[in-house]
């Protein structure tokens, strides 16, 4: 009996040590797995697009002009979008 | 509120004032190509629509938010005719307008962005100063 004993706990530390491992490189897999199709497939270079609300319907608009023609005052700005 | 909306609620919509924008290009080959994008979004009858994506979407100085790739993406987003957005701006049709409108700009002593005029006359950009300009143009004296 005892050398069977000791065989079994040999084998059973054995087991264990083999489950360990094995999920150890399971999970080692499943985030180089999440890391890369983060990477990859997901679109993390390019935010979003930001589509601000649209300007009320009753605010003329003709090419750069934003507002009445014949209004009495004009603004002219001049800008670098960037 | 920035100053943009607040003027446009104040004055633009009451019919008191318009404002014309002239696109330079100061900053950088992309501010260029920002620049020819809107006009290209002009032909398509989207130009203030494409100017509120350009400032939602900046980047900066140095940045590529306004890359050829991003410009396309905008008009995508506002569902542009994209393929002759993207034929327009490949073509560079509105290089040389944009180049020309930065030259006349910067004769006019225009030296840095935004720069406002009101009825002709250079003003500060901040809502105040706009806004006094603007009511003086309003008033019965001016």
């Amino acid at each position: 009996m005892a050398p069977k004993s000791i065989r079994g706990r040999r084998r059973a530390y054995t087991r264990w040590w083999v489950y360990a491992a094995g999920a150890a490189g399971g999970a080692a897999i499943l985030a180089l797995v999440v890391i890369a199709s983060g990477l990859i497939g997901g679109d993390t270079k390019d935010p979003p697009v930001v589509v601000p609300v649209p300007r009320p319907a009753g605010l003329a608009q003709e090419g750069h002009v934003l507002g009445s023609p014949s209004a009495l005052v004009t603004i002219t700005e001049y800008a670098d979008f960037q | 509120m920035g100053v943009l909306p607040t003027i446009e609620e104040e004055f633009l919509l009451t019919g008191k004032a318009k404002l014309e924008l002239r696109p330079i290009a100061f900053l950088g080959e992309l501010s260029g190509l920002a620049a020819q994008a809107a006009e290209c979004a002009n032909e398509q009858g989207r130009f203030w629509l494409f100017h509120d994506v350009l400032y939602a979407n900046q980047g900066g100085r140095g940045s590529d938010a306004f890359s050829r790739e991003h410009l396309q993406r905008f008009a995508v987003a506002l569902n542009l005719d994209t393929a002759a957005f993207a034929s327009c701006l490949d073509s560079g049709k509105y290089a040389s307008m944009v180049a020309d409108g930065t030259n006349a700009a910067e004769q006019r002593g225009v030296d840095s962005t935004p720069t406002v005029f009101v009825n002709g006359k250079e003003v500060g950009s901040s809502l105040e100063e706009v806004r006094a300009a603007i009511q003086e143009g309003l008033s019965p004296e001016s």
